[in-house]
């Protein structure tokens, strides 16, 4: 049985700082296993890694968060899904979880505290 | 014995029924059941009928009997549902089984009832043959297509193929023989005409015509372009084009009949002839020199008169002024008389018909003289028979629709009919007379504007000047040569810039050149030496010169010795500054006068009035109403000479207000009134106009002083009897009104000479009247020139002894209420002034003393200063509240030190000048140092204390305050550029994250920005959203607050694209600082 | 193949890529004939031809056009002309494919000359069928393919089709996964 530390964890957002700063965050966490990608695509074309934690970017090129977001659920309705956004716009979010996201991290409040009561809740 | 089960029976017979012997249905098959469940336990009978067998006459059959035979079943609920099937009995349960299948007529009605396949046994065909019955009426369908598009094929065909035979008639129709041959010369194609020739004549052999082909073919060329050739056939004469065909090798031959007739062969050559006259004669005027011109058109006239058969051949001058025509060429056969000599100055009366048809531009044409009417020896027979004429024809000469003359051909042996060609020729002769005599006159005409252009060049007196593109003079008149004092020699190829310019002179000339080579023409002076060595002034217009090819060659230049007019300038100039100096030094004079005298003016009257608060015994009373008297009168005369200088010097400005006029006479009366009384003299006013406006615009000031003056003047020079003050309207236009003002008195009257210089100043009719009756006679004059300020009029009029009567006419705006000014209040809340610090600043102690007394008495506190530098000193000691500031004072005047005073800041502090001038325009020049008010010396208390308290008043000073602290900028917030708190929060400690985080947002937000730019460059608005929203976390990752309002609009993207550059260019700095400091930062 | 093939693949590229289209790809091949008749059995060789031939004339690849083919074959062919014959085989998606072998029987009775595939189904469950196909021919699999998305179509069935080809004989036969979603 893998630890909840081991699992592999997708971080898809086509924002580098971003994709740094999130993994740092995790890393601190403990989490060892981080994926990170730069699209939609990419992510999609690698479901067959079985991320146990998808944090998903809205807004991308080439396939964006809620065109991405019912693939993945439909390649494994286990994969828990985390949509990340700047915009503060609760349509978004709302849509976001209507597709099968559970949960929505808001990149400006991106702390350590926040996240950990993300997974959290997922758990 | 088969027995099957259940389910094996539904499988095989699923449209199966089972009729109980009461014909009740008792069991459905799968299939029947799922179609309609419903038939369950009904009554067969009642809800199915039977088709087949057609039924018998009784209705009533009995179904078990009908076994062995095919049955089509029809279910009466739905009438298109039909089953076939057959019955058996079961004996041992004693029922009816019927087994069977839906009978469809087609595949739809199958699917209609949702039935599928599963729904059939699978041994059951019927499926298949609905299927195989649609498929054969598909393809049956897909016949009919094919037949469809096979007919449409066919009817093109065959509109095709008529086509084809319509093209391939026509050129079976053409008359002109067209054959094609191969390279062999075999006839592949040939129309009818073609094949009409049998032999052909070519080269001057004969050949039949297959023969004649081959042979041609042996000539031919396919590949080059056109050939021709011509035939003999039939006795006709033909000429062939070949049109090569490479690509089908074969050759295109087109025929064409050329059988010259003979009748045209002879008008050819005749054509061929006068063409070649008109060639001739053509070429020769074309170019011929203009002297030859004579000789030329001489030697036309016999080359014509011989073409056309006649025996004389003339040119004519028309002569309209004098009516006349006259003979200028002529040329006769050989034995045929001159006339040239008596035709000359013929009227033209004689031959009227002649000269109308000429002026329509007809020709005149009598093909027989002997047929012309015989009308006596001025009749047109009656002056050519004499000639011997038998037929002549005359063509009219007209250049630019005026008749000049005619040309003319006569037939003397014999009569002549001149035929169309002849006449044409005649007509093109004409034409061209008609131009080489017009390129004669042109060019004569030329000469002598020519010659005429020379004289006034050689003999102006303005000098001109042709040089090359670098200076060379190429050419100069006399009269140049004369200014330069150089002669043409010495000038010709000389630089005009060396010989007569100094350095400045150089640099002008330069920028003229310029000017030139831009084609630009203009006019300068220029300052030159001539050859004496001389300084002289010249005026000079230049322009470019171009050759006739539009080139520019160099320029030219009109010059012209203003010397002299220069002195004269310079002259002129001097003079006006010296009148300008003299009437500044008479301002300065009179300013100073101004303050000067005002100033201990100002003490006396201030200190009479201070006196006057006092406590006073009746002597000291009288004492002092004496002085004040005196004071007043004093200031009187003061204010009248200051007035008059005013005047002269241009600046006594008159007041527009309204006032009453009624109202003006009714204070002049009352002031007046007593002093008339005093010498027992009448003071009346005998007419004021009704129809005088109730209001006027004016200056009632000054016009009460013009009647005080007018009115003390005829009290002053009137013993006894009476002074008469009169109010006229003479006219009315629109909103003016011309009034009439009269004084008159019966007074002493003055003599015709002095009336004369009555209003010159300082006159009085005699020294001793002024003596007797005092004042210093500028009354008069500053009356006249008051009077003639407002646009009026004044007169005299005096009989010595009688008395004098003063006209002043004015013309004044009409007014209405609204124009008259509202009373001002007359008091003023002086309790502001309570413990007021106030700085009186003034070099002279009166005026000091003057101020502080009338404040201090109010309750303010004063501050003394006598100079600037005091002043300033003052200020920056004491919390002043208000400044009164002296203009003119020693060591820092007002106006420097109240500058000085807002360099350091210090704008609150009302600063009011004092100020003996108050010109027109002083007020401006007050306000722009830095001034907020003025007042004028001398002041009296009122206006004094009112200014104060004005500026004083917490209010104004407050909303100054304000509007000051409005205006002065928002100190920039201690705002940090960057904020490193944030990221560091997101991993405490760990300096390595810290910097990689650095060093990303260093290179992403460079890129990102450059990404930015380059979108806005290529108008890309979604590209700059897309891109500003990803810098967004990171620009908030780092605290960059001063942009993220930027950020966030671009993102939104609704911005114009000014501001959208505005943004782009403030993110972009404030990122690079942000790098910069991050370049240097230590964690 | 029955000129019923031929006459598909004429239909799809007049109707979706225009007549011009057509004409290039008859001049490719220097066609000869004007009309396909549906029920004349033509040599298998001159479709593969036309379907090269279009290929190349609009811009796509083979795989593709096939699969282009299949989808029209069902959705407009067999809609137009058989379309009541088509629901004979099911009332959906599932029970279609079920009947898929059955019905193909039943096509080749009134079709002699015709050289059928083989459909099989090897497993069913609630939401996913697989299906074998088996084919003499080669180079099908996408016209098959295309096929069976059309009939989802048809249908109106949500499905994700995943194709295996088979390893032995990857051009002419594969195994198709179809998934209700």
């Amino acid at each position: 049985m893998k630890t909840h530390l081991e699992k592999t964890i997708f971080i898809v957002d086509d924002d580098p700082f971003w994709q740094s700063v999130l993994s740092q965050v995790l890393s601190d966490m403990g989490f060892k296993n981080i994926q990170l990608f730069n699209n939609g695509k990419d992510c999609l074309d690698n479901l067959h890694l079985n991320p146990s934690l998808v944090f998903l970017d809205y807004q991308m090129d080439e396939t964006n968060g809620l065109e991405a977001l019912p693939h993945i659920k439909s390649k494994n309705s286990n994969t828990n899904v985390v949509f990340c956004t700047s915009f503060e716009d609760l349509n978004v979010a709302i849509s976001a979880m209507e597709s099968g996201s559970h949960e929505y991290l808001l990149k400006s409040r991106a702390t350590k505290t926040e996240v950990t009561r993300i997974l959290t809740s997922l758990n | 014995m088969i027995s099957f089960n259940f389910e094996q029976f539904n499988d095989i017979f699923p449209f199966y029924m089972l009729i109980g012997k009461d014909l009740k249905i008792t069991a459905l098959g799968k299939s029947l059941k799922k179609l309609y469940p419903e038939i369950l336990h009904q009554s067969f009978p009642e809800i199915f009928q039977v088709k087949i067998p057609v039924p018998a006459k009784e209705q009533s059959a009995d179904i078990f009997k009908l076994t062995h035979q095919m049955v089509i079943l029809n279910y009466t609920e739905d009438p298109l549902f039909d089953l076939r099937g057959q019955f058996e009995v079961i004996s041992a349960s004693e029922q009816l089984l019927f087994i069977g299948t839906p009978w469809f007529k087609s595949i739809e009605e199958l699917t209609e009832k949702s039935l599928t396949i599963h729904d059939f046994a699978n041994h059951d065909p019927s499926f298949d043959l609905l299927h195989s019955l649609k498929n054969q009426e598909t393809i049956s369908q897909d016949l009919k297509k094919v037949l469809e598009t096979l007919k449409k094929q066919k009817n093109e065909l065959k509109k095709a193929s008529k086509e084809i035979e319509e093209t391939a008639l026509f050129p079976l129709q053409n008359p002109d023989p067209l054959v094609r041959i191969d390279t062999h010369g075999s006839i592949l194609l040939a129309n009818p005409s073609a094949s009409k020739l049998i032999s052909y004549t070519y080269k001057n052999r004969h050949y039949p015509h297959k023969e004649f082909w081959k042979t041609i073919s042996k000539e031919l060329q396919l590949n080059e372009e056109k050939q021709s050739f011509e035939i003999e056939a039939d006795g006709k004469v033909y000429s062939f084009i070949v049109i090569p065909i490479i690509e089908n090798n074969y050759f295109n031959i087109y025929g064409r009949d050329i059988t010259p007739s003979v009748d045209a062969d002879l008008a050819l050559k005749k054509e061929v002839e006068l063409q070649n006259i008109l060639i001739d004669i053509s070429s020769k005027y074309i170019n011929i020199e203009l002297e030859h011109v004579d000789q030329a058109i001489q030697k036309s006239l016999e080359a014509l008169g011989e073409f056309v058969q006649a025996d004389r051949a003339y040119i004519f001058d028309y002569d309209f002024s004098n009516e006349t025509t006259s003979n200028t060429f002529e040329w006769c056969r050989a034995g045929i008389r001159p006339e040239i000599d008596q035709l000359q100055q013929i009227p033209l009366a004689y031959f009227p018909q002649w000269v109308e048809k000429h002026a329509k531009g007809e020709p005149f044409y009598i093909p027989d003289v002997s047929l012309l009417p015989d009308e006596g020896p001025d009749s047109l027979r009656g002056i050519l028979e004499p000639q011997g004429v038998k037929s002549l024809i005359t063509l009219p000469m007209i250049r630019n629709h005026k008749l000049i003359g005619f040309i003319g051909f006569d037939a003397v042996l014999k009569t002549h009919e001149f035929e169309e060609k002849e006449r044409k020729l005649l007509f093109l002769f004409t034409q061209m007379i008609l131009n080489i005599t017009e390129r004669k006159d042109s060019e004569r005409h030329l000469k002598i504007q020519e010659e005429k252009y020379r004289n006034i060049i050689t003999n102006m007196n303005l000098g001109i000047l042709e040089v090359d593109n670098h200076e060379n003079i190429l050419y100069a008149n006399k009269r140049f040569c004369e200014m330069a004092g150089y002669s043409l020699k010495e000038l010709h190829g000389g630089k005009a810039t060396d010989l007569l310019l100094e350095k400045k002179g150089h640099q002008l000339l330069e920028e003229k050149r310029n000017l030139r080579n831009q084609g630009i023409s203009d006019n300068f002076e220029i300052s030159v030496k001539n050859k004496a060595g001389e300084k002289k002034w010249w005026f000079v217009s230049g322009s470019p010169n171009y050759n006739d090819d539009g080139e520019l060659i160099g320029s030219l230049g009109i010059h012209l010795d203003i010397t002299s007019q220069k002195e004269l300038e310079k002259e002129l100039i001097q003079a006006k500054e010296d009148a300008e100096a003299s009437t500044r030094a008479k301002e300065l004079f009179l300013a100073n006068m101004s303050h000067e005298i005002r100033t201990p003016m100002n003490a006396i009257t201030g200190m009479i009035n201070q006196l006057r608060k006092t406590v006073l015994d009746s002597d000291q009373t009288f004492y002092l109403n004496t002085i004040n008297s005196a004071a007043d009168n004093l200031l009187i005369i003061i204010n009248d000479i200051l007035d008059l200088s005013k005047i002269e010097a241009g600046k006594l400005s008159l007041e527009e207000i309204g006032f009453e006029p009624h109202h003006v006479l009714t204070r002049v009366m009352q002031v007046m009134g007593h002093k008339a009384e005093e010498k027992g003299i009448k003071f009346t006013n005998s007419t004021f106009d009704s129809q005088i406006s109730n209001v006027l615009i004016g200056d009632p000031y000054r016009l009460n002083q013009i009647l005080l003056n007018l009115i003390s003047n005829a009290i002053k020079f009137t013993e006894k009897g009476n002074v008469d003050i009169t109010f006229e309207l003479i006219s009315e236009q629109d909103d003016i009104q011309n009034i009439k003002i009269g004084i008159s008195d019966t007074g002493i009257g003055m003599e015709e000479e002095f009336v004369k210089n009555l209003f010159k100043k300082f006159h009085q009719e005699d020294s001793s009247i002024t003596r007797k009756f005092g004042g210093t006679g500028l009354g008069m004059s500053i009356c006249k020139e008051l009077v003639e300020l407002m646009g009026g009029k004044i007169t005299v009029s005096s009989v010595k002894n009688q008395g004098t009567s003063v006209f002043v006419l004015l013309p004044l705006l009409k007014g209405k209420a609204e124009n008259l000014p509202t009373t001002k209040p007359n008091t003023v809340d002086t309790s502001i002034l309570k413990d007021k610090l106030i700085l009186v600043t003034d070099d002279n102690d009166m005026n000091r003393l003057v101020a502080s007394t009338i404040l201090s008495n109010y309750g303010a506190k004063i501050l003394e200063a006598d100079n600037g530098i005091k002043a300033i000193d003052q200020v920056e000691k004491f919390p002043v509240d208000l400044i009164l500031m002296d203009i003119q004072m020693p060591m820092l005047d007002g106006l420097k030190a109240t500058k000085i005073i807002r360099q350091k800041e210090i704008t609150e502090i009302p600063i009011i000048a004092l100020t003996a001038f108050a010109l027109k325009g002083d007020d401006v020049k007050f306000l722009d140092q830095g001034m907020n008010d003025y007042l004028a010396k001398p002041f009296d208390e009122y206006q004094l204390l009112e200014t104060t308290c004005k500026w004083l008043d917490n209010d104004l000073r407050n909303d100054k305050d304000k509007a000051e602290s409005i205006n002065k900028k928002l100190p920039d917030s201690t705002e940090k550029l960057y904020d490193l708190e944030k990221l560091k929060a997101l991993s405490p400690g760990n300096k390595l994250f810290q910097q990689k985080m650095i060093d990303l947002f260093k290179t992403l937000s460079s890129s990102s920005m450059q990404e930015i730019k380059d979108a806005y460059k290529s108008s890309n608005r979604e590209q700059i959203k897309k891109i500003a929203h990803r810098m967004k976390p990171s620009i908030s990752s780092l605290g960059i607050t001063s942009i993220q309002q930027d950020i966030r609009k671009l993102e939104e993207g609704n911005m114009s694209d000014e501001n959208i550059q505005k943004s782009i260019n403030k993110i972009d700095k404030v990122i690079e600082e942000v790098n910069q400091e991050l370049e240097h930062i230590q964690l | 193949m029955y000129g019923i093939v031929n006459k598909a693949i004429e239909d799809l590229i007049i109707t979706q890529y225009g007549e011009e289209s057509w004409d290039n790809t008859k001049e490719q091949i220097n066609l000869d004939i004007d009309f396909f008749l549906i029920n004349q059995v033509y040599d298998d060789q001159l479709t593969f031809q036309l379907i090269e031939a279009a290929g190349n004339v609009i811009g796509k690849s083979q795989n593709e056009l096939l699969k282009e083919l299949g989808i029209w074959w069902i959705v407009k062919l067999s809609k137009e002309r058989y379309g009541s014959l088509m629901t004979t085989g099911g009332q959906d998606l599932r029970e279609f494919l079920i009947n898929l072998p059955a019905f193909h029987t039943r096509v080749m009775m009134i079709y002699p000359k015709i050289q059928t595939p083989e459909f099989a189904i090897t497993s069913i469950s609630r939401n996913n069928i697989q299906l074998l196909y088996k084919s003499k021919r080669a180079g099908l699999v996408n016209f098959v393919y295309g096929m069976l998305i059309g009939l989802a179509k048809l249908f109106s069935s949500q499905v994700k089709i995943n194709i295996t080809p088979d390893p032995f004989h990857p051009e002419r036969s594969a195994l198709f996964d179809i998934l209700w979603i």
